[in-house]
């Protein structure tokens, strides 16, 4: 008898313990402000302002590099577009238009509960002997909010303004919703986005890296010069795929770690078109939140299928020195670009 | 066949100029580019006018940059599925004539010369593709029964037409 009721209060602290866990775990990864999520922002609006010098400002860096946090409730954040020549390859360039004077745009970081205080002037008439100027606009997949009235395309010279609150954690994209909006894509539209939960990721890492994987249709106008082609978008033929925008550009600049280090990989596949199965050869990814959110955690992965615009946060242990190449394991991608090296000292 | 046919329709629009246009009949002007992809928002809306105005009115599309050769014309017809003569308003005649802003403006004339509507063919992409107002048809209608327009312009979504 007394076995018995040892039993079951031995069954009722596990339960009871079991409980805590999983609650904690729950509030620690917790969607909104203090637990509660923010829907809706206060109306966009336009204005005609001077623009400043550079094109970004806050918490942006390019990838593979990560931008630090900003500290505090709201975070200010500018993008401007610009369309720009951009070198997918030693011997291919194109007037690409983009987010931050870059193709992928910037990744921008920011954490769960804080407010977005967003700013985008649309340059695109500055370059107007080369590119036409024409609308722009952007839409952030980490928002809650009326697309038709904060994704609002502006005219050249006018600069967009708006807000939001980030509430779930993850890996988003934002890209231009002009239409359309697959040229606005496959001319260099595109970006990533990190959300940290309010206490930040879990676990410790000793690197982090962001990985863009995104498709090149282009086709020639003489020279080095090409020109974005539509029509082998539609029919979903890329001439590049790459990471990070250029052609195979960590095969002779492999992206330096260390043996037995932990490292965390931010990847979103941009597209515009294709599916993305991400591998690391050499590893498994012993810890995968799929869309970057640490509730949809998954073990042991070999691959992570990435469909355009899905997003995922890769963790694995470097094993020993050594290159490790990084691919879209659809290998006709490989074939196009998307492989890169780590190189393990 | 398809070649001749080709080869007929580049010998008619090459030899087109604006004073060829037809007198005594509504025109429509649409302004346009080859390198701005704005116009694919109207792909549906303004194709379906041309089918169902073409005998009653008569649609030109300007292209005033410089940079759009014959071929960029005609792949991106073929490509919007419109048949319609296009001319090459290179030295702005028209450009300066009719003042459009955009490269998707549209400009209505009736039978005298007389500017009716100029601006925006509708307002699908104000509004996430869903047209609330189709100004270019309401236009058409009006000028084709002798009725006065209900909306004389509309502002253009489009790339800045450089004069």
């Amino acid at each position: 008898m007394k076995r018995y009721k040892t039993s079951c209060w031995l069954i009722i602290l596990a339960a009871a313990l079991l409980t805590a866990c999983y609650s904690i775990t729950d509030n620690k990864y917790a969607a909104g402000k203090g637990g509660k999520i923010v829907y809706g922002a206060p109306e966009a609006y336009v204005t005609e302002e001077a623009i400043p010098a550079a094109t970004t400002a806050g918490p942006v860096a390019y990838a593979p590099a990560i931008p630090s946090l900003v500290d505090g409730d709201t975070v200010a954040i500018r993008v401007d577009v610009q369309h720009k020549k951009i070198a997918v390859s030693d011997d291919v360039s194109f007037w690409a238009w983009t987010f931050g004077d870059a193709v992928p745009g910037p990744v921008l970081r920011v954490r769960v509960g804080q407010t977005v205080k967003f700013t985008m002037a649309n340059r695109s008439s500055l370059t107007a002997q080369v590119s036409p100027p024409m609308p722009h606009s952007i839409d952030f997949h980490a928002a809650l909010v009326n697309p038709h009235d904060k994704y609002r395309s502006i005219a050249p010279g006018e600069t967009l303004h708006f807000q939001w609150t980030a509430n779930y954690p993850g890996v988003f994209m934002y890209h231009c919703g002009t239409p359309v909006i697959l040229q606005h894509m496959i001319s260099g539209m595109t970006g990533m986005i990190i959300v940290e939960p309010a206490d930040g990721f879990p676990g410790t890492v000793n690197r982090e890296l962001a990985i863009v994987q995104n498709e090149f249709y282009l086709k020639p106008m003489g020279d080095t010069a090409y020109q974005t082609d539509v029509a082998s978008a539609r029919a979903r033929l890329p001439m590049f795929v790459t990471f990070n925008g250029k052609y195979k550009q960590y095969m002779q600049a492999p992206i330096e770690v260390k043996a037995g280090e932990r490292v965390r990989l931010y990847v979103l596949n941009a597209g515009a078109n294709l599916t993305s199965a991400f591998h690391v050869v050499g590893v498994i990814f012993d810890k995968v939140w799929i869309d970057g959110n640490p509730r949809n955690e998954m073990h042991g992965m070999q691959t992570v299928l990435l469909g355009p615009s899905s997003g995922a946060i890769i963790e694995f242990t470097v094993p020993e020195k050594g290159i490790y190449a990084f691919v879209d394991h659809s290998f006709a991608s490989v074939e196009q670009g998307a492989i890169g090296l780590l190189e393990a000292k | 066949m398809k070649s001749l046919l080709l080869a007929l329709a580049i010998v008619i629009t090459a030899g087109f100029n604006i004073k060829a246009a037809a007198p005594g009949k509504v025109k429509v002007y649409l302004f346009i580019q080859t390198q701005c992809p704005c116009i694919y928002s109207h792909k549906e809306t303004f194709g379906k006018l041309l089918k169902t105005y073409r005998s009653q009115v008569e649609f030109t599309a300007v292209f005033s940059d410089s940079n759009d050769s014959d071929k960029d014309i005609q792949d991106l017809m073929g490509d919007l599925g419109w048949k319609m003569p296009y001319v090459k308003d290179t030295r702005h005649r028209l450009l300066m004539q009719l003042h459009p802003r955009v490269s998707t403006d549209v400009v209505l004339l009736d039978a005298a010369g007389k500017v009716l509507y100029k601006g925006a063919i509708d307002d699908g992409p104000s509004n996430m593709g869903m047209v609330k107002h189709f100004y270019l048809q309401d236009a058409l209608e009006a000028c084709l029964k002798h009725l006065p327009v209900p909306v004389s312009s509309a502002p253009g979504r489009g790339c800045l037409l450089q004069y």
